[in-house]
């Protein structure tokens, strides 16, 4: 799990192991809603959260845990692929 | 079409059990996702930007009534109600779950299908030209060896781990309908008598370094097929680079070995190896041939087809002639006015299985474009056909046209995309359509360039082999879509070139129409965008777009 710098706003994300849904850590659980997504910044919380990371990995609850960095001021992540992620398919899914 | 025996049925039988057992182990804990992720990938799962996908083989692009619904029940039990045709002749479930997988490959492997090596560094699904066998310019079937070459390379033992990915594609006439020459290995099928003899391609391939395969080596004896593919593959699987993964496609050893190097290199493992190994090719691909020997029709009188309105325009764009008297090849455009290209709902795939049934004895083939096929309907039946695609909604005549848009999932699904891709396909799609439409009522050509969309380097939506490609990139955070020229994926395959700088997204329609300004002025005759582009080069494209669009260069 690459470190963001430790002066950025990040929270920590995955794909839950059975469902594949993405997933936000909450500060103790793992939720689908971005909202409830736990914001941290410093060196010393980002560690913690990236020992999180790494025990739910172990634990087969989530796969491929990371950080994102937010914007400072909105706090919607910087990264495009991220934002993309973030909203879903920004296109009409087609109906069955 | 061919049908599994019971060696056929056991084997994938055997292998979605193994899956299930491996799923097992990885929920329990005994497989960690480094240690799961090459096996899940051997069996087409991925995980993607939202969730798992699961890619299916459809090899060499055909499949029956039944099996076209076996994929409508995945799409509705198991996915969101749709699926994604692909550039590969697979078709891809979006929204899998690890758990389901299991089940979904049982539901497949009951009706004669599998995920086997549709991902993972391995050989891929075999494809082909979705006419195979009906094309009226068709010199031998190519369906035969693409099934001997699935049979060859499932579960390969030797091949199993390659240095990268490796794709084949098979054709059987002079038009190349499958983009041979952007594959690995492409073969080029002649008659030989009672087994074909090949023309073998190699090196070929799109993504960050686009090359058009080399000949490798002409008229090569059917008896000498195997030996030599199995040659080839040793020396790229032992020489290959494995330290850097966009240099590890066969193109890149290809090109740093040089040709006759390779060709060398090929000769001697050849020498060392026993042919014997290969002994039972002959008698198995007669047995497969038999299969695919007899047409599914039988010849018919002509039908003399009054070709009015809609429905003549239909007719010029997505009916071809058929080698069986009296039947017609229709392709069915699944790139309507602003629809998402490759992409069916369950209830579309059975109400075109049904029409397969009831026009096209049962079958169906999935093209590389993106489209399916119909390959055995009487042309008596052509009106009728049509009347049920209106009904559909999937009567768009633009097979070949501008709107025929190949387009790769993008940003919108990919994790390894730069930028979406869907929405420029569907914008471009309702441009070019309206002029296509202009065109038909001026009754004038609606002919245009191809026009194909990658959302990454890596080039799915095989933008480097259109007449106008598009590349969707990240630059400073904001998407950005660099042009191609010149590109073309037929037995003049060649690539394309940068325009210049990129283009933000709602730039993207006026440039393409600019492009196509430009070619209607310059064109001489009935001249092609690409010959067009070949004679005249970038120059005059460059000033038009350049010279008179105000925008920033991403």
């Amino acid at each position: 799990m690459a470190r963001i710098k430790p002066t950025s706003t990040v929270f920590l994300t995955a794909n839950d192991l059975l469902s594949g849904a993405i997933v936000y850590w909450t500060g103790d659980s793992w939720s689908t809603d971005v909202k409830r997504a736990r914001h941290v910044s410093g060196e010393a919380a980002q560690a913690g959260l990236e020992a999180v990371g790494k025990a739910e990995e172990a634990a087969n609850t989530v796969v491929g845990a990371y950080f994102v960095a937010l914007d400072p001021i909105n706090t919607i992540p910087l990264e495009l692929r991220e934002r993309q992620r973030r909203a879903g398919p920004s296109i009409a899914l087609p109906a069955s | 079409m061919y049908q599994y025996d019971g060696y056929d049925q056991a084997f994938v039988r055997d292998r979605a059990a193994e899956f299930r057992e491996q799923v097992g182990r990885r929920l329990a804990g005994q497989l960690s996702e480094d240690e799961f992720k090459p096996l899940r990938l051997k069996n087409g799962l991925y995980l993607q930007l939202h969730a798992y996908m699961l890619r299916v083989a459809i090899p060499y692009g055909v499949l029956s009534a039944d099996q076209m619904r076996t994929l409508a029940h995945l799409a509705d039990r198991y996915d969101r109600g749709y699926g994604h045709f692909t550039t590969r002749q697979n078709i891809q479930f979006n929204w899998t779950k690890l758990e389901d997988v299991p089940d979904m490959l049982d539901v497949l492997a009951d009706a004669g299908m599998h995920a086997i090596q549709t991902s993972g560094n391995c050989i891929r699904n075999v494809t082909t030209d979705a006419f195979a066998g009906v094309a009226g310019d068709e010199e031998v079937d190519p369906r035969p060896t693409a099934e001997l070459l699935r049979q060859w390379s499932s579960l390969h033992p030797e091949f199993a781990y390659l240095p990268r990915k490796f794709k084949i594609a098979v054709i059987g006439a002079e038009d190349d309908r499958a983009a041979m020459k952007f594959h690995d290995i492409g073969l080029r099928a002649r008659p030989g008598g009672d087994r074909p003899r090949y023309d073998i391609w190699v090196g070929g391939g799109q993504g960050r370094t686009p090359r058009v395969a080399q000949l490798f080596a002409d008229d090569v004896a059917f008896d000498d097929l195997l030996p030599t593919l199995d040659s080839m593959l040793r020396v790229y699987n032992l020489a290959g680079r494995r330290d850097n993964k966009y240099k590890a496609r066969i193109k890149i050893l290809v090109a740093e070995m040089g040709l006759d190097a390779y060709r060398e290199a090929v000769a001697a493992d050849r020498a060392t190896r026993d042919r014997a190994a290969f002994e039972a090719a002959r008698a198995e691909y007669d047995r497969i041939a038999a299969h695919f020997s007899a047409a599914a029709v039988g010849a018919v009188s002509p039908t003399r087809v009054q070709a009015d309105g809609a429905f003549g325009a239909w007719l010029d764009r997505n009916v071809t002639a058929h080698k069986v008297e009296g039947h017609a090849v229709v392709s069915i455009s699944l790139k309507g006015d602003g629809e998402i290209p490759g992409d069916a709902t369950g209830a579309q795939m059975r109400a075109i299985a049904d029409l397969a049934e009831r026009y096209s004895a049962g079958e169906l083939r999935v093209t590389h474009r993106q489209n399916l096929v119909l390959p055995w309907v009487p042309q008596s039946a052509l009106r009728d056909v049509y009347a049920a695609l209106v009904e559909l909604g999937l009567a768009t005549g633009n097979v070949g046209l501008t709107s025929d848009i190949i387009s790769c999932p993008g940003l919108d699904y990919c994790a390894l995309a730069t930028a979406r891709s869907i929405p420029i396909a569907q914008a471009l799609s309702t441009v070019m359509r309206a002029r296509e439409e202009r065109a038909l009522a001026a009754g004038r050509d609606p002919q245009g360039p191809s026009v194909n969309i990658s959302g990454c380097i890596n080039a799915c939506g095989h933008h480097h082999a259109a007449n106008i490609g598009i590349l969707g990139l990240t630059k400073a955070d904001e998407e950005s879509y660099q042009i191609t020229l010149g590109g073309r994926a037929d037995q003049n395959a060649a690539i394309g070139e940068v325009l210049g700088p990129g283009f933000k997204a709602e730039e993207v329609p006026g440039v393409v129409e600019q492009l196509i300004a430009v070619w209607e002025a310059e064109r001489a005759g009935g001249e092609s965008f690409a010959d067009t582009y070949a004679r005249l080069g970038k120059a005059p494209f460059k000033t038009a777009i350049y010279g008179e669009t105000a925008h920033v260069a991403a």
